[in-house]
């Protein structure tokens, strides 16, 4: 029996079918929040609702109404201060992790902010450009500041799940690697990733082909995909940085100026945290 | 500890442009008479030595080309001839990994054996299939193969062998070695190439230190990251723990426990002495392991400490550490087990150069120290 976490778009059909399956719902409707949780709560069981708005996050009307229901929100942008200071207090007493956009240059600042005002949040990488100066330094408060914060992630997951010998992927923080997260869709069809989902590239289709998933040869492909980059012998495969990123930026054109500096050097805040982890916060560097 | 290379194959399915061992052109493979003989062997030494233990090696040759029948008949005259003595028996397998199967998997479970030692190359056509040397094929191949152990939990690591093309890229080749496995490490090897060197692929001692010299500073910095690394992670704990477990070439030990087994039966010193053809110590047929490993010709070996000694090694400061090197290489570099091996050069010059700047220790092995 398959123990996978469902990314699923609210649909009480489809959730019907499902029976004690844990599940990650995916919306951009703000006002059936509560709804969610009751319906979804009643044959499984609710691990997050992923919301999705255009909204920037000022405007976001938080509820007293949501309070200890798990939430991502994902924003495009912070906004404005102002708006945001009325609903911190209805925030702080929410279960939620807030994702901000790489493509709006605020939410560096912003993110900071919420961290340290102890709000759970995040930074969630759009497609195109990224500016890997502001993730990097992003990066460095998150996992060196001793400052007291909240999480920032993904560095806190990679920070916390990171161990050398392994290959480490942070997409579980955005519900996103088929070995505990696999995207449904209304009709069923399932894909390895939301970005698969999106493009309709699906590795099965209905509820009753879940139990086998582990033997569908797509799915197994996936879990050795990094070998296939091996072989590939492209950049990311000679970089120091790949069991972290695992050639998540593959397509960039010059990652010996972006990605590879960001994420070599996130490899090294990573160590640093299991060094500290390890041996009771002293790092040792003499011989 | 004794430890037997057993060549039951010298065939490869490969055609690795340096490997000696397929310059033999030998293509039989051990029949089951000899093998049955090697386990009668292998028990009559356990129950003469009850304190010994066997280290056997399946090497090659490509020991996949055996096939699975090959195994399933080792381990019944291994269960039929050394049933009082095969828990001392330890199974090690070396393979290039690009015809293991499932069934082959589950007969080297059988034998006791949860890891293999391979070979890797990520320049194209260094190692690979025909006289063109496919490495895209081979490289396939041996990636299906990591897949499979992984799946069945078997460890795995790689030699890489640094050449002439290896100097280019001594970071690059590093970090993909150490994403390709980020359990188990690469260890870093010079080429050996003795007589002509038709590709152009040897390196000179001084080259060889100054490729692990570009990739060292980087391993100690990260050396959390990357635990196991060879040469690096052995000397640092050689000279920084005083630890003095080596490998076989600098351990000065190496004159009585190591056995070749080739195909046909015949032993040598080790397995670089059966490629080599040199050192011959009898066949299995007419000589018993006790024979094999007191051969008289082994004492030159042992002897060759005491005479480097003396002579060319007396003021080393590196002599703890490295013990005048393979008498292999010595022999086939100037037809002489007495003499210090040439890849002592590469070590000194690593030393020196690298690893003393970059640690800031003082490595002091000297004859005299290392009596104290």
């Amino acid at each position: 029996m398959m123990d996978h976490f469902l990314v699923c778009p609210f649909n009480e059909k489809l959730l019907a079918k499902l029976r004690q399956k844990a599940i990650v719902i995916h919306t951009n409707d703000l006002n059936i929040i509560r709804y969610i949780d009751k319906e979804v709560n009643k044959s499984n069981k609710l691990h997050a609702i992923k919301i999705q708005t255009e909204k920037p996050l000022s405007a976001v009307a938080f509820s007293e109404d949501w309070k200890n229901i798990p939430l991502a929100i994902y924003s495009p942008e912070f906004g404005i201060y102002k708006d945001f200071l009325h609903q911190l207090h209805l925030i702080r007493k929410l279960n939620v992790r807030i994702f901000l956009s790489s493509h709006h240059d605020f939410n560096f600042i912003a993110l900071r902010i919420l961290s340290s005002l102890n709000i759970s949040c995040g930074l969630y990488f759009d497609e195109g450009p990224q500016n890997w100066d502001a993730i990097n330094d992003l990066m460095h408060y998150a996992i060196y500041s001793t400052t007291k914060h909240a999480p920032i992630e993904p560095f806190d997951y990679l920070a916390f799940h990171y161990e050398p010998s392994e290959y480490t992927d942070y997409s579980f923080v955005y519900f996103d690697n088929p070995t505990k997260y696999l995207h449904i869709n209304d009709k069923e069809q399932i894909a390895l990733t939301e970005k698969d989902l999106l493009s309709n590239n699906f590795i099965d289709e209905g509820i009753c082909s879940l139990d086998n998933i582990s033997e569908n040869k797509k799915y197994l492909d996936f879990t050795n995909i990094r070998y296939d980059i091996m072989l590939r012998m492209n950049e990311c495969a000679f970089c120091p940085a790949f069991r972290i990123c695992l050639a998540k930026f593959a397509d960039l054109d010059n990652k010996n100026e972006t990605c590879k500096i960001f994420f070599s050097d996130f490899m090294d805040a990573a160590d640093y945290s299991f060094s500290r982890k390890n041996n009771n916060g002293n790092q040792l560097w003499q011989l | 500890m004794a430890v037997v290379i057993f060549k039951a194959i010298e065939k490869c399915n490969s055609n690795c442009i340096y490997c000696d061992v397929i310059k033999k052109h030998q293509d039989e493979i051990m029949n089951y008479d000899l093998l049955k003989l090697i386990f009668i062997r292998m028990n009559d030494y356990l129950t003469d030595n009850p304190d010994e233990n066997i280290t056997f090696t399946w090497h090659g040759g490509e020991v996949c080309l055996l096939g699975p029948d090959y195994f399933k008949v080792a381990l019944k005259f291994q269960d039929e001839y050394c049933s009082g003595t095969k828990t001392r028996i330890e199974h090690q397998v070396q393979s290039n990994l690009t015809l293991i199967s499932q069934e082959i998997i589950d007969l080297f479970k059988k034998l006791g054996i949860k890891q293999i030692g391979s070979s890797f190359e990520p320049i194209h056509n260094i190692r690979g299939f025909g006289k063109k040397r496919d490495s895209h094929i081979y490289n396939r191949k041996f990636i299906e193969g990591i897949k499979l152990l992984n799946k069945n939990h078997f460890t795995w690591g790689v030699i890489y062998v640094v050449h002439r093309l290896s100097l280019k890229m001594p970071l690059e080749i590093f970090y993909y070695l150490t994403n390709l496995n980020t359990r188990s490490h690469p260890n870093f090897n010079q080429i050996k190439l003795f007589g002509e060197d038709k590709n152009n692929l040897a390196i000179t001692g001084e080259e060889f230190a100054d490729f692990l010299g570009a990739i060292f500073p980087v391993w100690l910095k990260n050396k959390d990251r990357y635990p196991n690394v060879q040469p690096f992670s052995r000397l640092l704990k050689n000279i920084k723990d005083r630890d003095l477990s080596m490998v076989c070439e600098s351990a000065g030990i190496c004159s009585h426990n190591w056995i070749y087994v080739g195909p046909d039966g015949e032993t040598s010193q080790c397995g670089r002495a059966g490629d080599y053809s040199v050192l011959s110590y009898g066949n299995l047929i007419n000589n018993t392991f006790e024979e094999i490993m007191n051969h008289s010709q082994r004492n030159q070996l042992a002897e060759r400490q005491t005479v480097l000694l003396q002579k060319e090694c007396a003021d080393c400061r590196l002599w703890g550490i490295c013990h005048g090197g393979c008498p292999l290489d010595a022999f086939m570099t100037y037809n002489d087990f007495m003499k210090k091996s040439p890849s002592c050069d590469a070590t000194k010059i690593f030393i020196e150069k690298y690893f003393e700047p970059v640690t800031g220790l003082h490595v002091d092995f000297s004859p005299k120290y290392t009596e104290t």
